[in-house]
């Protein structure tokens, strides 16, 4: 290419993040893309990304997930901002509306997981302090305990019941109007 | 989903349990306050997080019987429970309640249950955010204009009983009240952090007029639909103004000082009076940026122009 060296690019070259999972796995990302984490935003702050970003709490078959949530995201983000100053009023809404409808398909999408995958994403966005996607994963799990009984939440969570018939008696005692 | 079923080589495993506590709270927090407290029966694990949580929404609406029409009994009993309430607001106690939100009706003996457990927790000085919804209750009140006149001595009866509660009180929602002439100027002094101030079908005798003189108010929105007349004289912080009144007469709202004032939206179902010249009326509000105007009865439209653009139904500016 012939603006191979053109200073645009090289900034973008030297916005690139590599991201390593704790299977020694690298993933190279933007930085927009990488900052949606505070964690990792932090760590560019203060300089000690060089060599990447050892996440030793993040196996790579997870890390592929979050990176592909953060991408997507970052640039909603990104198209939004842009989107700004280049529309009218109408259009701009118009434009808005289509972004958050495709976000939304992506996040419904982006959720069919397994439990075990849902919890570790859950563990993940926790760690990197990825707000978006934390409040995603956490949504998920309680959407997935509403209108049941705990006797049901139990099954399903493989939730062990160690308390005394007579403390459970006591909290319904407390709260008698939620369980009926 | 069928890979739900095979997924996991450590299918037994209780891995919601074994999540920090933070996140199990960030779950609850999505939860109802039923839903929460039944979890805390899961097991000893979740025994005690409900009292943990830093945000509560304690609305009355989870205690009604899922019937279609409510009875005064039904009703009282609702509330007998919500005032228990106040025992799960004493649990929490130990800890700093950031958000408070309670929609509730205005029953007795009840108001003084939660006044107390309320003023117990805003104490501690750490809630950023306090919210009442006060719902009317008609149920044993047949007649609407004496109702809304005991409803109105309750509510100040309330106001009165427990004055820090409401020194920190942020929103208010308040419907069917009639305020005694004093009354409006007594609250907005009392609650200086109010910023959301919502009466629906209140005011202060047939054809009242409120005037808000308040230089040191916090209140950024107001929404009335019963005062004849608004008049703003000093709300320094108020941004956004909505009026939806069944007959209109011109002026609705007089602007004085309300340098951040700019969100306006006015509707109306009868228009009587002349048109409104809106350039004239809106001379004070130096900032703004919408206006929506909806009327009813559109021959009678507010006439005039507003910087280049000529004023439409449900048209907004700039």
């Amino acid at each position: 290419m012939a603006s191979a060296g053109s200073g645009d690019e090289k900034a973008a070259a030297a916005a690139m993040i590599t991201l390593i999972s704790s299977d020694n796995e690298k993933f190279e990302v933007t930085e927009a893309t990488a900052t949606l984490s505070q964690t990792i935003r932090h760590m560019i702050e203060d300089g000690c990304t060089d060599g990447g970003v050892p996440l030793p709490n993040v196996t790579s078959k997870i890390l592929a997930r979050v990176i592909e949530y953060c991408k997507k995201h970052a640039t909603a983000a990104a198209g939004e901002e842009g989107s700004s100053s280049s529309f009218s009023d109408a259009a701009f809404l118009e434009v808005d509306r289509a972004f958050l409808e495709e976000l939304e398909e992506f996040d419904d999408a982006f959720l069919e997981v397994d439990r075990a995958t849902l919890f570790d994403l859950i563990l993940a966005a926790n760690y990197l302090d990825i707000k978006g996607l934390l409040n995603l994963t956490c949504q998920k799990v309680a959407d997935s305990v509403k209108g049941k009984t705990p006797e049901q939440i139990r099954e399903m969570y493989n939730i062990v019941n160690d308390l005394t018939p007579e403390e459970e008696a006591e909290i319904r005692r407390e709260t008698q109007w939620a369980f009926e | 989903m069928a890979s739900l079923l095979h997924s996991s080589q450590q299918e037994s495993e209780d891995r919601l349990s074994m999540l920090p506590d933070d996140i199990l709270l960030q779950i609850m927090y999505h939860l109802n306050l039923r839903t929460q407290i039944l979890t805390s029966t899961l097991s000893t694990r979740w025994r005690h997080l409900p009292s943990m949580l830093t945000d509560l929404i304690i609305n009355v609406d989870e205690f009604l019987p899922r019937t279609e029409t409510l009875t005064t009994d039904q009703l009282k009993k609702s509330m007998d429970v919500y005032a228990e309430t106040r025992r799960l607001l004493a649990s929490t106690s130990h800890h700093a309640i950031k958000v408070l939100c309670l929609s509730f009706y205005l029953t007795d003996p009840h108001l003084q249950a939660i006044g107390s457990a309320v003023s117990s927790i805003v104490e501690h000085g750490d809630t950023k955010l306090l919210e009442f919804n006060m719902m009317a209750d008609w149920h044993d009140l047949d007649y609407k204009l004496e109702a809304s006149v005991q409803l109105g001595q309750r509510f100040m009866a309330f106001f009165g009983s427990c004055p820090s509660v409401f020194r920190w009180l942020t929103s208010l929602y308040i419907e069917n009240l009639r305020f005694n002439e004093s009354d409006m100027s007594s609250l907005l002094d009392a609650c200086d952090q109010l910023r959301f101030l919502s009466m629906r079908s209140c005011d202060c005798g047939p054809r009242s007029v409120l005037k808000i003189d308040a230089p040191r108010s916090q209140l950024m929105e107001l929404v009335f639909n019963m005062f004849i007349r608004v008049e703003l004289i000093q709300v320094p912080k108020l941004m956004h103004v909505v009026c939806d009144i069944l007959v209109f007469e011109s002026p609705a709202i007089v602007f004085g000082h309300v340098l951040l004032l700019h969100d306006i939206s006015l509707s109306s179902m009868i228009m009587n009076q002349p048109p409104l010249m809106l350039s004239n009326w809106l001379s004070n509000v130096r900032s703004l940026s919408t206006l929506t105007l909806d009327f009813e009865n559109w021959e009678n439209q507010p006439t005039g122009q507003l910087g280049q653009t000529k004023i439409e139904r449900e048209q907004q500016l700039l």
